[in-house]
């Protein structure tokens, strides 16, 4: 507990923790305003350029309650996935940068009890992140569809509330799954800014690889994510990119989803933690 | 019944401690003995491998072959949870530069062995950073980071203290307290291990020293002895009579005991003498038994010679 609370302490004092956290929350409120102010012009555009009943159905699936809840969620695991990339590799990595590993190691701490104990701390502040997020995400998406003409009914139906304490938990763990590769990489490469580079250069190749090999990436880390969000008998969510579209071809099951990203999450802890015990500790 | 005293029990000793970097070989078989309750001096030009040792020591690295001990008893990368009664600053102090001098000893403080309730506040006023304990170590000076540093190591009230260059960026003061707090930890029966290049500061702190040179012990003892080892007595003499006092000294100490400085221009010219400094009356009467009259006499210990001696860069 005590390594715990120190954990704690550090990222919670860290500006870097809530630069990240509030520049997330910025991007999700434009996006969705930005989304429900171009519904109307998108509904008068003609289908070729990108407009037309089709395109305002789409934006529709996206905005209307109750269906909006998963939406929010979706974009959170989505593009907040990035950020969570960001804040796991720089936990990991400005240690190995402020030499504060070295510290720690000297000190007579365990090198997986340290390295575990901070990932831990990672994933708990991504609770209070991640319900932030969700109800920022909730307002903004409301105010987006007020934008838009399409009202905020079905925000109250009691099936949709009833799902929302599952929703964050997959959300939450779709967050903590993406932080910890994110923590991982930097870790192994001893760099906050490897971590945030080759984390988020996997999130994109994996991306763009799933339009030439969906049936393979819809495994990859980045991409169960998508089916962890996605609401069975729903076509609401988003894919990695950001955007509506067919995702049959390029998701899972949730159970498997959830079995997978379970999987990556240890199989992240288990690489830090080896990583670390390996590690020659000389800078 | 009692019997001859044992040998002094060690905080920390290598025996064939090895380990290269690569191609580069930077401990060949180091054999270090470090008494407990001293002040050890680690001395060694750059690049001999007193870094590396104390990464191995503090479990940063693994030795590629040799053993070491730990309050006597063996110490391996298994027992990395006795470093725990180790406290140390190596290479450069290491903070949170966002978070302030006091966060940076709570954090510090939750790994390793737990420190006493109150134990924060006691270290930063033994290193006088009360006041500023409050400030973002972002903002502190290189000396308020040294001593910062020097508290982190005492937090846990450690009973092995390892200091990499501790006096660097300090001012005079702090260097002067610094060597005081070093002391009495001493006192108190800690052992103090100080790797520094400042040789004169060592000679002031250190009772025991070790110089390893190429990665290996070149000598290791009690500084006193190795200083009387070390001793001089010089005289400057008019340069014409440095000829018949050169002679007159000879036969005193020893032909090899004795050298003549190059002469500063001035018409006198400065002999050197190894003998004891206690002996520097002896010279001086010599001199006089010869008609010679210094103009000049000094006498003194210096571990620089001793030590530039040993590692071959005199």
């Amino acid at each position: 507990m005590r390594l715990l609370g120190g954990e704690l302490r550090k990222l919670v004092k860290r500006p870097a923790t809530w630069i990240t956290l509030g520049i997330f929350l910025g991007v999700l409120v434009l996006l969705f305003l930005a989304v429900g102010a171009s519904y109307q012009t998108i509904g008068r555009a003609p289908a070729g350029q990108g407009g037309g009943p089709e395109a305002q159905a789409a934006i529709r699936s996206l905005l209307a309650f109750p269906g909006a809840y998963a939406s929010v969620a979706s974009f959170i695991g989505s593009i907040g996935g990035l950020f969570a990339i960001v804040f796991g590799a720089s936990a990991a990595g400005s240690d190995w940068g402020w030499g504060m590993i070295r510290v720690a190691v000297s000190r007579g701490e365990s090198r997986g009890r340290y390295i575990l104990g901070k990932l831990v701390a990672v994933a708990l502040l991504l609770v209070p992140g991640a319900i932030a997020a969700f109800v920022v995400g909730v307002v903004a998406v409301a105010l987006a569809a007020t934008i838009a003409g399409l009202g905020t009914a079905g925000m109250g139906s009691p099936d949709a509330v009833g799902t929302l304490p599952w929703l964050a938990v997959r959300t939450w763990l779709a967050l903590v799954e993406q932080a910890a590769i994110g923590f991982a990489i930097a870790t192994l490469a001893r760099s906050q800014l490897a971590g945030l580079g080759v984390g988020i250069g996997i999130y994109f190749v994996e991306s763009f690889a799933a339009g030439f090999w969906p049936e393979w990436v819809r495994y990859l880390p980045f991409s169960v994510v998508t089916s962890l969000l996605r609401e069975p008998g729903t076509a609401g969510g988003v894919d990695v990119n950001g955007s509506a579209g067919a995702l049959a071809s390029t998701t899972v099951d949730q159970t498997t989803a959830l079995l997978l990203v379970l999987a990556y999450l240890i199989a992240s802890a288990i690489v830090s933690a080896i990583a670390l015990e390996r590690a020659d500790i000389t800078g | 019944m009692s019997g001859a005293p044992g040998p002094a029990p060690l905080a920390f000793a290598t025996r064939g401690l090895a380990r290269a970097y690569g191609t580069t070989h930077a401990l060949v078989g180091l054999d270090l003995a470090v008494p407990q309750g001293v002040v050890y001096g680690f001395l060694g030009p750059n690049g001999a491998g007193k870094t590396t040792t104390i990464r191995c020591l503090l479990g940063l690295i693994r030795p590629d072959a040799g053993t070491m001990e730990l309050f006597g008893e063996p110490y391996t990368a298994r027992d990395r949870h006795r470093l725990e009664q180790v406290g140390s600053l190596v290479e450069s102090p290491a903070f949170y530069p966002y978070l302030s001098g006091r966060d940076n000893l709570r954090v510090i403080g939750s790994t390793g062995a737990a420190p006493a309730r109150g134990r924060v506040e006691e270290v930063l006023e033994l290193v006088g950073l009360r006041d500023r304990a409050g400030d973002r170590v972002g903002g502190y000076s290189m000396g308020m980071r040294q001593r910062l540093g020097i508290a982190a190591a005492l937090l846990s009230d450690p009973r092995l203290l390892v200091l990499d260059e501790p006096a660097n960026g300090l001012d005079p003061a702090g260097i002067v307290a610094m060597r005081e707090t070093l002391r009495y930890l001493a006192a108190q029966g800690k052992t103090v291990f100080v790797s520094s290049h400042i040789l004169p500061e060592v000679q002031q702190l250190a009772d025991v020293v070790g110089i390893i040179d190429h990665g290996r012990l070149v000598r290791q003892g009690r500084l006193d002895e190795m200083l009387r080892e070390t001793g001089h007595v010089r005289v400057r003499v008019l340069s014409a009579d440095a000829g018949p006092a050169r002679e007159a000294l000879e036969r005193l100490a020893g032909r090899d005991a004795v050298w003549e400085a190059a002469g500063q221009g001035d018409g006198d010219g400065w002999i050197t003498v190894r003998v004891e400094p206690s002996r520097a009356g002896e010279v001086n009467r010599v001199l006089a038994q010869a008609g010679i009259y210094a103009t000049g006499l000094d006498s003194g210990s210096d571990l620089e010679s001793l030590f530039l001696s040993l590692t071959g860069n005199a």
